[in-house]
């Protein structure tokens, strides 16, 4: 295999993290603080110096920026624009590069959205999560179904370019009914792009520890994996195409499917940035990890120290398992040829039994050099993906 | 040499001053704490020397409380008639499975202590031992320990001790090991109450060992106590029973540390070291005798020890199997009554078909080769050997139940019965007959011990016990109940083999041999609780229980519905990536019986159903 990291095959992506929220969801394990607002300056003023100066192995050349959280909506415009601006100060940002920032509906109104939109951003994607308001007041979202479905109708007004619902499956207090509700009421709005996520329960959350004290009922496997049917099945009935597991864009004929294209980079083993409190970046055939607690963050950058909590370097066997795995997520599956190459071996002939196996098993199938996943295998993806982790010795 | 150990010859010869003693006690009755005490008060300990529970060197002793191998610790005592005396306190082992053990090591010994907590009163274990130091014409001394508790209730306890085992508790001394009450009246009580040794220093070397282990550095070293004539340094010794011919490379005494002698006589206890390679030529009862002059008989008693109690032992990494074997061999050097031989098995792989005294010593070495070696065990639910007779004569001991030949072809199948003795407040004889009957128990006698204290003695199927009888009991009666239980032979009975099928393949360590009465539920409740302990598969999953070709029930385990990491952006890469190293560990970790993948729990599933 390859000693040194291959080249990056296409320009890199930059993620942002925005770390602040009202109030927060009891589902979620993201670096994010509640009631923090006093810190949103120096963090800012952190942020531009990580940006400027730190993470010299990143990609030069990128098209795409992502604002995360936290929630990023809670930034002013000029906030916004300032950070764009900083990014193309240290990069250099291709034209008609995709600028996204992850929004909550209740931040959003024709004139917020318009800010958003005149501050850089073409992207805008809305945290649904769901329609059913006793979902929404049970996991602490900070909105009612009426008030997001008015958020994506703003946001559709304002002409932001591209907007993209995100949703949660499996949440407490849903039922089938409800969660067909969601998707029809979302869909005949014709947003550009669903995110649909399976609720993990391995994390440790409010929502996890309610569960494991019994105050709350974990979701059934069989009922999520019925709610990823039935996604999968309405979504696709509308004009939907699942190009990776948990991913929906709009097609529309004659033009490029409305994906996420900085997503898109860590699926297709691309580099990029992280920038922000626990933000992550890969470059260099290194990944790493920004520390999670706030004020050391910003006083790492104070004393002009870099915040990298984790660092998993060039590893070669580690980076393909990796881009396989992440591949595979993608309908489209990988190019064993093309990866093969790029980390120097034969990719058909090294995994020849994971591939043999999980095609006996109906979950994926092999056609010239391309390998992916059958519809059964992205929804028991795991068992093809623990298979080819350590397939291989570590070098 | 050391002073304390020479000892003058006063006007009645050597014996006279000697006093061979042991302890017997209930668990957690404070035989550790006394035999401490014993020890500091004749100054065999310093204070700073002190170290709680001094006589349990092993931590898994320490830890349990327990006793698992004998000691002996030579203290010198100046008593109130002025005179010194030896005095040798032989520690015995506290648990049922070690019980031959105990018998060798009362057989050393003249007299013994016995302690009863004086708030608890008698239990079934102390109840036995001293039956055994009785037959064996120990004096035995009553003590009431743990006069200083409030609850204590010495007349009433003294009393029962009266009813209970006949002993004249008038006089028994009143103690608190833990107080350091009673320490003086105890010693001066041996000194007075239990006769010195008898035999003679001019006959024919004869020495009783009641304990031996293995010493790294030297070899197997052996306790015994000299009955007849004297040991040397240098001496040519015989083993009687194993016939074994050895020199006697040094010896001496614990005190409680090991102080080197040139010579042991008539009436004394102390070590031996004498090349002997490995425990199983040095088995605990046996005679050791003067090569060029032996005695004419043993010393009696003797029993060949012979394992009761069966289990598989599995590394449940393959890899571990040769590290497994060589901590076995290392263990049973130590420990000739453990016995192991390599078995294969098509869901578990290489192991070992491991004998055992009884459950908690099954426990001790699974524990020790864990700790010890740092190996990760499997072992499959423990059984029984049983006596088959084949349709062509022919005669096995079958101590794996898989290997139960074809109903067809077994004439009889026997299996070991057990005399248990169980001691309850009455309140408690309802749960506990409901039990005993529920494990085929006959009842052999109930007679009232005292007003509050009942007597129970079961004949019982030893694979009715084997697995959580001692459980049961304790939470029926909660944990006032006591047991304790000899094996009472083999008999015969309806046994079959219950197998468990899973996707139609017999899985060899499920296994199981029981009464054909029991089969049926039992093999229901097998299915039910696997089906609850193998994770749902990528394909449908149909687990049956089956006797001889006949399937009883079965029950179906459905395909997995999702197994997908719902979601997975830059930031989740290597967290995603340690959950899937995490979920093939687990796998990898499941035995694998054809297709199907199934946990470590799974196979002590027996353990936990009726």
């Amino acid at each position: 295999m390859i000693a040194r990291p291959p080249e990056p095959e296409g320009p890199g992506g930059v993620y942002i993290h925005i770390p602040f929220c009202s109030r927060r969801c009891t589902y979620c394990d993201f670096a994010t603080v509640a009631g923090r607002d006093d810190a949103m300056e120096p963090y800012l003023a952190a942020l531009h110096r990580e940006i400027a100066e730190l993470q010299h192995g990143a990609p030069q050349v990128i098209d795409t920026i992502f604002f995360g959280g936290g929630t990023p909506s809670r930034l002013t415009g000029s906030q916004i624009y300032d950070l764009v601006q900083a990014v193309r100060n240290r990069f250099d940002v291709l034209p008609g590069a995709e600028i996204t920032l992850e929004s909550n509906p209740e931040d959003l109104s024709a004139e917020a959205v318009a800010r958003i939109r005149d501050a850089g951003v073409g992207r805008l994607t809305i945290g649904v999560q769901s329609l059913d308001p006793k979902v929404l007041r049970e996991v602490g979202r900070g909105h009612d179904g009426d008030r997001a479905l008015k958020a994506v109708e703003d946001a559709r007004a304002a002409n932001i370019g591209q907007v993209a619902v995100d949703l949660i499956a499996g949440l407490p207090g849903e039922d089938p009914g409800g969660w067909t509700a969601t998707l029809r009421r979302l869909a005949v709005l014709r947003p550009d792009h669903f995110s649909v996520y399976l609720l993990e329960t391995d994390k440790d959350t409010p929502l996890t520890r309610a569960m494991q004290a019994g105050r709350t009922a974990r979701p059934e496997d069989d009922d999520l994996a019925d709610a990823w049917e039935e996604t999968t099945d309405y979504l696709e009935s509308v004009g939907y195409r699942q190009y990776e597991i948990s991913n929906f864009a709009r097609t529309v004929p004659g033009e490029r499917d409305r994906v996420s294209r900085h997503n898109l980079k860590y699926w297709q083993d691309l580099p990029y940035a992280g920038f922000g409190l626990g933000a992550h970046a890969y470059h260099q055939g290194e990944r790493r990890g920004n520390r999670r607690d706030l004020d050391g963050y910003i006083s790492d950058l104070a004393a002009g120290r870099d915040p990298v909590a984790e660092l998993d370097r060039w590893d070669p066997v580690r980076r393909l398992e990796e881009t396989l795995f992440m591949g595979l997520r993608l309908r489209e599956g990988v190019d064993a040829t093309r990866i093969g190459a790029r980390y120097g071996l034969d990719l058909q002939e090294s995994y020849r039994t994971v591939w043999e196996n999980a095609e006996q098993q109906g979950l994926l199938v092999r056609s010239g050099d391309r390998i992916r996943l059958t519809r059964t295998g992205r929804l028991q993806s795991n068992a093809v993906f623990g298979a080819l982790l350590g397939h291989l010795p570590l070098e | 040499m050391d002073s304390c150990l020479i000892w003058g010859k006063n006007r009645d010869g050597p014996l006279m001053n000697i006093r061979n003693f042991s302890i017997i006690a209930h668990i957690d009755h404070g035989k550790t704490t006394l035999s401490d005490r014993l020890m500091e008060a004749t100054g065999a300990i310093s204070d700073r020397e002190k170290h709680d529970q001094m006589l349990d060197t092993m931590d898994l002793e320490r830890e349990r409380g327990i006793t698992i191998k004998s000691h002996a610790v030579t203290l010198r005592y100046k008593a109130d008639d002025g005179q010194t005396y030896q005095l040798n306190l032989i520690d015995t082992p506290g648990h049922v499975d070690f019980n031959y053990e105990v018998s060798r090591s009362l057989a050393a010994c003249e007299g013994a202590l016995l302690v009863v907590d004086a708030s608890q009163g008698v239990e079934a274990q102390t109840l036995a031992n001293t039956y055994l130091a009785v037959d064996n014409d120990l004096e035995v001394i009553p003590v009431l320990n743990k006069i200083d508790l409030p609850n204590a209730e010495p007349d009433r306890i003294a009393e029962q001790i009266e009813e209970i085992i006949g002993l004249d508790a008038t006089h028994a001394v009143h103690a608190s090991a833990k107080a350091g009450i009673g320490i003086r009246e105890i010693l001066e009580a041996v000194v007075s109450q239990v006769p010195p040794p008898s035999g003679s220093l001019d006959a024919p070397l004869k020495a009783l060992i009641f304990d031996s282990w293995y010493d790294p550095y030297r070899g197997v070293v052996m306790l015994v106590r000299v009955m007849d004539g004297s040991l040397a340094t240098g001496m040519k010794i015989r083993l009687m029973n194993t016939g074994g011919r050895y020199e006697i490379e040094e010896l001496g005494a614990f005190a409680p540390k090991p102080v080197v002698r040139t010579s042991l006589s008539v009436g004394e206890v102390g070590f031996i070291i004498a090349g002997v390679k490995i425990i199983s030529d040095c088995q605990i009862g046996d005679t050791v005798t003067s090569d060029a002059e032996p005695a004419a008989e043993p010393c009696t008693g003797f029993e060949e020890v012979k394992p009761m109690v069966f289990a598989g032992l599995y590394p449940t990494d393959a890899d571990q199997y040769e590290g497994l074997r060589d901590a076995m061999e290392k263990m049973r050097l130590n420990d000739a009554s453990f016995s192991f031989e390599p078995e294969s098995s098509t869901a578990l792989g290489f192991g070992f078909r491991c004998g055992f005294l009884g459950l908690l010593h099954m426990e001790i070495i699974q524990e020790r080769l864990e700790r010890e070696f740092d190996l990760d065990l499997l072992t499959t639910a423990p059984g029984v050997p049983y006596q088959v007779t084949t349709t062509s004569g022919e005669e096995l001991e079958i101590h794996n139940p898989s290997l139960l030949p074809e109903r067809g072809s077994i004439a009889t199948v026997r299996e070991p019965v057990i005399d248990s003795t169980i001691i309850t407040p009455p309140e408690y004889l309802g749960n506990i007959m409901k039990l005993c009957e529920d494990r085929r128990g006959v009842q052999k006698k109930l007679s009232y011990l005292a007003k509050a204290r009942v007597l129970l003695e079961y004949e019982l199927p030893l694979n009715e016990v084997v697995l959580d009888f001692y459980d049961k009991l304790k939470s029926g009666t909660r944990g006032y109940a006591s047991l304790d239980y000899r094996l009472a032979g083999f008999r015969e009975g309806p046994l079959v083999k219950l197998d468990l099928l899973v996707n139609g393949s017999p899985v060899d360590a499920l296994s199981l041999i029981c009464h054909r009465d029991k089969a049926e539920q039992k093999g229901r409740n097998l299915a039910t609780r696997m089906k609850e302990l193998i994770p749902r598969q990528m394909f449908e999953v149909v687990v049956q229980a089956a006797i001889g070709g006949k399937i009883l029930c079965r029950e179906t385990i459905r395909p997995l519905g999702k197994n997908v990491l719902a979601k997975c952006y830059g930031g989740d890469i290597t967290r995603k990536r340690k959950l899937l190293e995490k979920q093939k560990e687990g796998k990898r970790r499941m035995k694998r019986v054809g297709r199907v993948d199934i946990p470590q729990d799974a196979f002590l599933a027996i353990l936990k159903v009726d």
